[in-house]
């Protein structure tokens, strides 16, 4: 019996101990665990020895006294066992907290990433704003520019207009004066009423004739406002050739106008049709300024591929073609003319490109002289 | 009241008919013609020799006044001209001058004094 009660102890110390040492592994507290572990081995042995004694004989057991022993030692490893999970707990709640911790240094490092890449994209979009307003002042400024030399080219036109529009504007002005001078003398002869009526009315007409000069010419001058309206392209070919007239007279031109009345409208800005019409028209005019014999322009509006088209056709020496290149024509700054600036065709083709457009230099047809093109889409097609 | 014929040439139609009308004002009759080609070809298939004189405009299209002028005194006539211009440069004016016209004007003229140049030369049988 003595020797059943120490082997029971023996055993539970054993336990106790183990459970002891496996208490090292939930806490980390090697020495303080260590020292139990130790205790308990000792008591262990304590016991071996005493059991090892009791079975020789060579000592009395006091089974009683044993039998507490096994109780606190029980007690003790049950202790022992109980305290493992609470110690775990701690040791989770202490982890849990310190997870908890790393993982608000994560969301703040996150939040600080999050802001700085908020405020990277917010930066590189103030920049892209930026490039936007860049560039929509830049677009803005070349429009004006190109509306500027435009305008600045047809001053410049005008002014090469300007001794032959003079000469034009006296014509009406002559009349006035002489049928001024003929009422005078009707008056004089005591004319009859009828006769001074209708002299009044040649000078009616011919001061209304002077005054359409003066409004083309104006219009023509003006700083174009952005307006662009429903246009026809045959009526702009008339009122330019009207303007060109006093030009076209004195070089013993003569220009044929084959218009197409059924020309779909264009929108376009009236004056800036007018201008290209008239450089077109002026160049093939001035080109014939050194032939001899026949000086011919042709005008011709039509519609081809969907497009009003306007040509500009003459029978002088043409361009050659072999020594020019056919697309530099158009740019700005290339002339054929020993007094020209090569800004009208370069000017010309801004207008058209502006207005959806193209335009077009080809050998004459005939063989002869130079063609100019330029088309504008209809105002339906650009509804579309 | 009978008077020799005045020729005006101009290729604007309506500065034409007011001479005209100036002319018939003063109590002289006209006859326009559009170009200088189509008067001297009128003058040289007819040799009318009724005109008082001619009032030629300088600037023409194909034969201008002024080589009208040439051609006329190339051919012996004698009609007095009267030229009109629209810009009388110093040029313009010695030209016509040394080509015998008797006075040049300048658009717009007073008309009264057109009419004065023109009774010069067409003598009134009144």
């Amino acid at each position: 019996m003595a020797i059943l009660v120490l082997i029971s102890s023996l055993v539970v110390q054993l336990a106790a101990a183990y459970s002891s040492l496996r208490l090292i592994k939930v806490t980390g507290k090697k020495r303080a665990w260590l020292c139990i572990t130790f205790a308990f081995v000792l008591m262990a042995a304590r016991r071996a020895t005493t059991l090892y004694r009791a079975a020789l004989d060579l000592q009395e057991v006091d089974i009683y006294a044993e039998s507490i022993a096994i109780a606190i030692s029980l007690l003790l490893m049950m202790g022992l066992l109980l305290i493992g999970p609470i110690i775990h707990e701690i040791s989770r709640a202490d982890e849990v907290a310190a997870l908890n911790l790393e993982l608000r240094a994560a969301q703040s490092t996150l939040e600080e990433q999050v802001h700085a890449r908020t405020a990277k994209l917010e930066s590189v979009n103030q920049q892209l704003q930026k490039s936007i307003h860049d560039r929509e002042r830049m677009a803005e400024k070349s429009r004006i520019q190109q509306e500027q030399l435009a305008h600045h080219s047809r001053l410049v036109t005008m002014g090469e207009l300007l001794a032959g529009i003079a000469h034009e504007l006296n014509q009406p002005l002559s009349a006035v004066s002489n049928h001024a001078a003929a009422c005078q003398l009707q008056l004089n002869h005591g004319g009859r009423s009828e006769l001074l009526a209708s002299g009044l009315q040649e000078i009616s007409a011919a001061a209304i004739r002077a005054g359409t000069i003066i409004k083309t010419l104006r219009g023509f001058a003006s700083k174009s406002a952005q307006t662009r309206t429903s246009i026809d392209l045959s009526r702009v070919v008339e009122k330019s050739i009207k303007l060109l007239d006093a030009d076209i007279r004195s070089h013993s031109v003569h220009v044929d106008m084959n218009l197409d009345s059924e020309l779909a409208p264009v929108n376009a800005n009236e004056i800036q049709m007018q201008q290209v019409i008239i450089n077109l028209v002026k160049n093939a005019v001035d080109a014939l300024r050194e032939q001899s014999g026949d000086r011919r322009v042709r005008v011709t509006t039509s519609m081809a591929d969907g497009f009003a088209r306007v040509s500009v056709v003459d029978n002088g020496p043409g361009i050659d073609v072999e020594a020019e290149n056919p697309n530099a024509l158009l740019d700005a700054f290339h002339t054929t003319k020993s007094d020209g600036m090569g800004i009208g065709l370069a000017v010309c083709r801004s207008i058209v490109e502006e207005h959806r457009g193209r335009i077009w230099y080809k050998d004459n047809p005939n063989q002869q002289g130079a063609a100019f093109y330029f088309s504008i889409p209809p105002l339906k097609a650009e509804c579309l | 009241m009978t008077s020799r014929v005045v020729c005006i040439v101009d290729d604007d139609v309506q500065a034409a008919n007011s001479v005209q009308a100036l002319l018939h004002a003063a109590g002289f009759s006209s006859r326009i013609f559009t170009s200088a080609e189509s008067f001297l070809d009128d003058f040289l298939a007819h040799k009318p020799s009724d005109i008082g004189c001619l009032i030629l405009d300088v600037r023409l299209p194909g034969m201008t006044g002024i080589e009208l002028q040439q051609e006329m005194q190339r051919h012996g006539t004698e009609i007095p001209v009267i030229l009109i211009s629209g810009h009388a440069t110093e040029e313009v004016r010695e030209l016509g001058l040394a080509n015998g016209a008797s006075q040049v004007f300048e658009k717009p003229y007073d008309g009264l004094l057109l009419v004065v140049a023109v009774r010069k030369h067409c003598a009134m049988d009144d």
